[in-house]
């Protein structure tokens, strides 16, 4: 059986869990296909949807790709896509300057992502990471050096030519304890700048830190800061030219109003359909869905559920749904009465129920968390592991076990998107089960405070409840706010067969190794619940219909090279 | 008058400065730190070190203070840390967006406030005169987030007539149209003030001396009104305006919220929650000052249309 | 912010008319028979029961329903639901409860402050009125986000900490009142008089002087309550201020006026219609007292 894993992901898209599942079973042929239509139909997926499936795993049916509606994959449109127009976009305005060194928000690294590629691109419409500016890679030494093979024929905007030395350059820099590198969260253990060499002027290799079998995601567009730049590049002025590789080039940019590129006709994977690409800031999301459905734009760039339901209900856009690990942590202090009882914090969890929440707080556009960083978009995610569903009468026996009737804390949290309405949900499911939490919700500045322990309410704080993005990867997940030297541990969680299991984890470089892996820590993080991980929130991406072939990502880029706008 | 001028100048001058200070001091109790609010939570801790260092943001406070000072007496605003850039463009962008909306504001009450006021007047003690009054204050102490919301909820979402963002119109016309409903809550607020004093100064005038004379010579009403009256009138009315610019310039981040408009507003706003410092002091000197410039305008104007009263009159 | 100048001359004369119980008596009889003030002392009754007694008669205002969210106004609901199926109806009554606490308190705060600053400055004039009337102006240069966020921030936020940016929002506003009646009270015979008496400055000040301006202080308080309402909701607005889940409109509004545009009107409508009711009450009541101080 051939699989065409890209319609296929096309139609997981939007999937449930459960039917994902028979999807995995078809795929690894544990399913007959009339066996896995009879239990489609009762679990109400579409004809189409199992059409689209069916003819991914056996490539017969040429269409069957688009029958999965308006959620599918704008970038495998069939039909010929049209040349030149300008595309409108709506995006977060950027919190601060563009330097790719520094950009840390949504806005700007949207920016970066304009002019500036990366040596690998994962677009979240594939299981695997695609080629960019580098052609291929390869481990070595059991995942401790990676080889990199540089994309020849490349040129930057400036007109010089991409080589080894400009790659080696810009991922020293980032990885340069003594710069403002925004990169050094991801790089820090993982590389030095003396780990980075030029074997030839094409060919790059990484000497790792220790083994780590998911390196590539690190210097792919997962890692936003990591757009290869010509050596030399002065980062405080990066915003005046925005040299980059990429299949658009600046045009013009100006603080908190917009920006505008234009098609480069020398781009190494031919010039981009669209002649520019015009991008209009926005504070808040309100205004930029009455520009969509005024007309002021095509394209919003990436919006949340809650107050969107103007575009998510009815059919008048295409709404790109990205299966995302961006997630929220409710961490409680392990090391803090009541809380060192493993049984007190399993009892908090079970007060939730998780699927309403998912329905209320993100209109159904989400995935059910299993309080463990693997999302179910990784597909190293064991989804063996049982889901934990809300049992107050179990969460009521273990406070009583643990000898509690009455608990009172304390739960600090941040101004951002849903969370403060998930921490009132939080608030009163707990109160079900004898738990009565103070809410703080404070301004993200002085919830984060100086973000070391000891001076920030975060990591202080009893209970936290705290946003994390999405990544291509869950290392960092798994390692700094659960490892015992975790530097974002705010559950100060210290338990040394997780950390070792974590260790191992990050070193497996085969899927199969690091699923098995999953499962254990999965089932070690439910035992233990240092966290509460409620839910993961879909990524969304809306366009008018004339719109075609954007590629998102849920971190807030947004690809054009294959976009194209009818008039 | 020169004298008079160069002593309020003077003392503007004064004031702006301490104004610098009590910002600089209440902005050092902020936590975080301005490298910080740049990369994001998430950073490493030497990045943020690396990154105060090249701001200049971890001298000491009275180092930074002291840098900044010596940049705004040569008239250049420094480097806002938020933008990596100069402040200088950026804070005149939003300065002239605020200047629109306000503008509006002003063009649209100041007429009516008079009207408002000299109509009370006319009919002092009467239903019209209440009805009038009691609109006027009350509309004053309305916030303009409720007024706001109303506006929105009743002519954007019900009649849908009227845009609900200042941002999205293009030319002269267009922008008008989208600034009418943010002007709106402004232009509630001031009526009320504009309204009392064209109210108070006219009912001054109606019983003065000279309109009295007037009458008996047998001047019309109309004649004595609009040539007397009015103009005295005005005198208290350009003092309250005046006051108010104050608030316009400085007081639109509400509206500015609500309707989604880059003004100063806004500007200050993010530049507070995120540490920025220069953008903060620029901002807040560049309303003060503006302030202070309306203020003594006033008081010019309010002596040249009075001479009776010129310059005593004025401290 | 709008703050700045309310029209109070025409109470600063009145420091002397006050004290008689015959003119108590006028000045009770002349305030009862104005509309304005029976209306307004309704509403505030209305608002001060709902704050005390809401949640007896309007019902639970945390009371979530996950499956009823976002729901109009209807008889089961009167003014709806908001995004986690709270009954809007019971959060818009129960949340005048900590607006009249903050406010009042508020008000008093700066107040007190002002006073004290403005019978210094008025009294010993000189280089201590020149130095403190440069910072007071100052302050009343600086743009009223600017104060509250920063308080806020610095603060954290609290109805400690709104009572707090707000008593220093209004002391240099009540400060330049005050000083201005207490210039108007220094030529009188009876401040000679005490001087020659050789009475401490701190006696003649709180002991003499204090009584005689005590009207155009206390018309000031009534309206500035209006005022402190007004910043109250404008910093909630803004993210500073109450925890949630306490009911509070300005927060309310904030956290729900996105959700105007996709039709959810109701969800911050109401609050702002409580607002709007409050403070033209409170209004009401300081102008009527205000003219009702004229008149006798």
């Amino acid at each position: 059986m051939r699989i065409d894993s890209r319609r296929l992901d096309a139609a997981r898209e939007g999937r449930s869990e459960l039917e994902n599942h028979y999807i995995d079973e078809l795929v690894a042929g544990r399913l007959g296909r009339r066996e896995f239509l009879r239990r489609g139909a009762a679990l109400g997926m579409s004809a189409g949807v199992m059409g689209a499936v069916l003819s991914a795993c056996g490539g017969a049916n040429k269409t069957g790709g688009a029958a999965t509606g308006s959620s599918t994959s704008a970038g495998a449109s069939t039909t010929p896509a049209t040349k030149g127009g300008t595309m409108k976009l709506a995006s977060q305005t950027p919190s601060g300057a563009i330097n790719p060194l520094t950009v840390s928000d949504a806005g700007g690294l949207c920016m970066l992502a304009m002019t500036g590629e990366f040596l690998a691109y994962d677009n979240n419409q594939a299981l695997q990471l695609q080629p960019m500016l580098a052609t291929s890679w390869k481990a070595s030494a059991g995942g401790k050096v990676w080889t990199f093979k540089i994309r020849p024929g490349v040129k930057f905007h400036d007109g010089s030519p991409l080589t080894a030395d400009d790659v080696v350059w810009t991922i020293q820099q980032l990885a340069d304890k003594k710069n403002a590198s925004n990169a050094l969260s991801t790089f820090e253990g993982v590389i030095t700048p003396a780990g980075v060499r030029a074997v030839d002027s094409h060919t790059v290799e990484f000497h790792l830190e220790a083994a780590n079998g998911n390196f590539p995601y690190l210097v792919s567009s997962d890692n936003y800061n990591a757009v290869i730049v010509p050596k030399g590049t002065d980062w405080g002025k990066w915003q005046k030219t925005f040299v980059g590789t990429g299949p658009f080039k600046l045009g013009s940019y100006t603080q908190n109003q917009g920006a505008s590129f234009v098609a480069n006709p020398d781009y190494w994977g031919g010039k981009p359909n669209l002649d520019s690409a015009q991008f209009s800031f926005y504070a808040s999301q309100a205004p930029q869905i009455t520009a969509l459905s005024g007309g002021d734009v095509d394209v919003i760039v990436q919006f949340v559920a809650q107050g969107a339901q103007a575009l998510t209900s009815g059919s008048s856009y295409n709404i790109i749904k990205l299966k995302s690990s961006n997630h929220r942590e409710l961490s409680m202090r392990c090391d803090q009465a009541p809380f060192t009882d493993p049984r007190v914090r399993e009892a908090v969890a079970l007060s939730l129920d998780r699927p309403a929440m998912v329905s209320a707080l993100l209109q159904g556009l989400g995935q059910v968390g299993n309080d463990s960083p693997f999302a179910p978009k990784f597909p190293s995610t064991n989804t063996s592991v049982p889901q934990r569903v809300q049992d107050l009468s179990k969460a009521k026996q273990l406070l009583s076990a643990a000898g509690h009737s009455h608990i009172s804390t304390t739960l600090y949290t941040e101004q951002y998107e849903e969370i403060p309405a998930l921490a009132q949900v939080i608030q009163q499911s707990a109160s079900k089960i004898g738990v009565d939490i103070k809410l703080k919700v404070e301004t993200q500045t002085a919830y984060y405070g100086k973000a070391t322990f000891g001076q920030s309410d975060w990591l202080d704080g009893q209970m936290s409840l705290v946003d994390y993005g999405d990544r291509g990867v869950p290392n960092v997940f798994l390692e700094a706010p659960l490892t015992s030297g975790g530097p974002w541990n705010a559950a100060h969680f210290k338990n040394a067969q997780y950390d070792n299991l974590v260790k191992q984890y990050v070193a497996a470089v085969d899927l199969s190794t690091q699923k098995s892996l999953a499962g254990k820590i999965e089932t070690l993080l439910l035992a233990q619940t240092p966290l509460v991980i409620p839910y993961f929130i879909d990524g969304l991406c809306a366009t008018t219909k004339k719109v075609s072939g954007v590629e998102p990502t849920s971190i807030s880029q947004i690809f054009l090279h294959k976009a194209s706008i009818s008039a | 008058m020169l004298g008079f001028l160069a002593k309020r100048i003077a003392l503007a001058i004064v004031t702006l400065f301490i104004l610098s200070l009590i910002v600089f001091f209440a902005a050092q109790v902020l936590p975080g730190d301005p490298a910080r609010e740049v990369l994001g939570p998430l950073a490493a801790k030497s990045a943020v070190q690396a990154l105060d260092k090249q701001l200049g943001t971890n001298r000491p406070v009275i180092d930074q203070y002291g840098t900044w000072l010596g940049h705004i007496v040569t008239g250049n605003f420094g480097t806002s840390t938020q933008y990596q850039s100069a402040i200088g463009p950026i804070l005149g962008k939003a300065l002239v967006n605020s200047l629109k909306l306000a503008a509006l504001a002003f063009v649209i009450v100041v007429p009516l406030g008079i009207l408002g006021g000299v109509v009370a007047a006319l009919r002092y003690g009467t239903r019209v005169d209440r009805v009038i009054s009691v609109f006027g204050l009350s509309a004053t102490v309305i916030p303009e987030v409720v007024s706001g919301i109303i506006l929105i909820a009743v002519f954007g979402l019900w009649l849908n007539i009227l845009p609900v963002q200042a941002t999205g119109g293009s030319g002269f016309g267009g922008t008008i149209y989208h600034l009418i409903l943010p002007a709106i809550p402004l232009v509630l607020i001031l009526f009320g003030y504009i309204q009392q004093m064209a109210r108070a100064g006219t009912i001054e005038a109606l019983n003065s001396d000279y309109a009295r004379t007037a009458t008996l010579k047998g001047l019309p009403r109309r004649t004595v009104i609009w040539r007397h009256i009015l103009r005295n009138s005005l005198l208290p009315t350009i003092t309250v305006i005046a006051s108010q610019t104050g608030y316009l310039i400085g007081g639109l981040v509400l509206v500015e919220e609500l309707f989604r408009w880059n003004g100063i507003g806004s500007l200050l706003y993010n530049a507070a929650t995120k540490k920025d410092f220069p953008m903060l002091e620029a901002g807040v000197l560049v309303i003060g000052a503006a302030y202070m410039i309306v203020t003594l305008l006033a008081d010019v104007l309010y002596s040249l249309l009075n001479p009776r009263i010129r310059v005593a009159a004025v401290e | 912010m709008s703050i700045s100048s309310v029209p109070v001359e025409s109470s600063a004369a009145l420091g002397a008319a006050q004290g008689a119980p015959d003119l108590r008596r006028e000045f009770l009889r002349s305030l009862v028979r104005q509309p304005a003030f029976m209306v307004g002392s309704a509403i505030i009754l209305f608002w001060i029961i709902s704050a005390i007694f809401g949640s007896l008669f309007a019902g639970n205002p945390y009371a979530q329903n996950l499956l009823s969210i976002n729901k109009g106004p209807s008889g089961a609901h009167w003014f709806g639901t908001d995004q986690l199926g709270r009954d809007m109806f019971a959060r818009v009554i129960v949340g005048s409860r900590d607006v009249l606490i903050i406010a009042p308190l508020a008000t008093l705060l700066g107040t007190v402050c002002g006073t004290i600053l403005g019978l210094f400055m008025g009294y010993l004039r000189g280089l201590f009125d020149d130095v403190v009337g440069r910072i007071v102006e100052a302050f009343l240069a600086l743009p009223l986000v600017v104060t509250g966020i920063l308080g806020v921030i610095a603060l954290g936020g609290s109805n400690l900490t709104l009572i707090i940016v707000i008593g220093i929002v209004f002391t240099p506003l009540i400060a330049r009142t005050v000083r201005a009646a207490v210039l108007g009270e220094q030529d009188l015979d009876y401040v000679a008089a005490a001087r020659l008496r050789g009475e401490s400055s701190l006696y003649i000040m709180f002991a003499e002087i204090l009584p005689n301006v005590l009207a155009p202080i206390m018309v000031e308080f009534t309206v500035r309550v209006g005022y402190a309402v007004f910043t109250i909701v404008t910093l909630s607005f803004l993210g500073f201020g109450l925890q949630p889940p306490s009911p509070n409109w300005g927060a309310d509004i904030s956290t729900n006026y996105t959700l105007i545009t996709t039709g959810y009107w109701w969800e911050s409508l109401f609050d702002a219609l409580a607002i709007a009711t409050l403070v033209i009450g409170i209004n009401m009541f300081a102008t009527s007292v205000e003219s009702a101080l004229d008149a006798s």
